[in-house]
């Protein structure tokens, strides 16, 4: 799926307001990162700080710290879970983040609390366009900015 | 599984414009504690209170050519953080010239109490 020129795969779920994707993995867990719009918006990430492994994050509540160039801002969670793992190779490549947002730059793995309960909350691939679409047009998202064109060159 | 309870934090901002290179810090710490859940409180206090003047927050820069200390003081509004700053009596102070994004003018005893209440006190 493609939005503004931006790159959504089809096989992750996704939390627009948060600019975050989830993947289910067999064991029930779900690993989190960055969407390339949430890429667009930050711009260049300079370190990602995420909160300790085992810690318990509730729903809204910051899992880690984006660190970009002018400022900082929380990662939030968009559901509440254990934090099982984090992605230790982002402490020394945090431009990961912004080379490959899917796959090597994913930031944490999650155990959902009641994840039954939330799932359609996450829309699958295309079923997500249109609510991506809203978050784009709510931030005034503008698709030619250097940002965008980066992750679209690449 | 680990309980991660939000924590407050107060942090001391005793450094001014006699020391620009140390005035962005305590800010930009601020933004990353109130991102990580914290509730922080910045206290401007002694020559830290120069501050929140407009003119100092809007020239003074830590680093030449980089972004003026009101950006940093604006990052940490942002992400959640409070900014009071001390009372200093016999001074008086026309808060047409104090920065917006102060919360509050307050008193040494109030700083005494949220030392006293407050989980991490740091001094920047």
């Amino acid at each position: 799926m493609n939005v503004h020129g931006l790159e959504f795969p089809d096989s992750l779920r996704y939390a627009p307001e948060h600019s975050l994707w989830l993947r289910e993995e067999a064991d029930g867990s779900l690993t989190i990162g960055l969407t390339a719009y949430g890429c667009a918006l930050y711009g260049q990430i300079f370190a990602f700080t995420p909160k300790r492994v085992g810690a318990r994050i509730e729903r809204e509540r910051s899992f880690g710290v984006v660190e970009f160039a002018k400022a900082a801002s929380s990662a939030r969670s968009p559901l509440a879970g254990e934090l099982l793992a984090v992605n230790e190779a982002l402490l020394e490549r945090p431009a990961l983040i912004n080379q490959d947002c899917y796959g090597d730059g994913w930031m944490v793995r999650l155990r959902p609390e009641d994840w039954g309960a939330v799932r359609e909350e996450f829309p699958l691939g295309k079923a997500a366009e249109a609510a991506i679409a809203e978050r784009m047009r709510l931030d005034n998202f503008d698709p030619a900015n250097a940002h965008v064109q980066a992750l679209r060159w690449k | 599984m680990e309980h991660n309870d939000s924590q407050r934090v107060l942090i001391l901002v005793a450094s001014g414009p006699s020391t620009p290179a140390r005035c962005a810090a305590p800010f930009h710490i601020a933004t990353l504690l109130a991102c990580m859940d914290a509730g922080v409180t910045l206290y401007l206090t002694g020559e830290g209170t120069q501050l929140a003047r407009r003119e100092v927050a809007e020239s003074l820069r830590a680093v030449e050519g980089g972004e003026p200390l009101l950006h940093f003081i604006r990052n940490a509004k942002q992400a959640g953080a409070r900014l009071l700053m001390c009372r200093q009596p016999g001074v008086q102070l026309d808060p047409a010239t104090l920065i917006a994004e102060l919360d509050e003018i307050s008193s040494g005893g109030e700083l005494a109490q949220m030392i006293l209440e407050y989980e991490r006190v740091l001094t920047l």
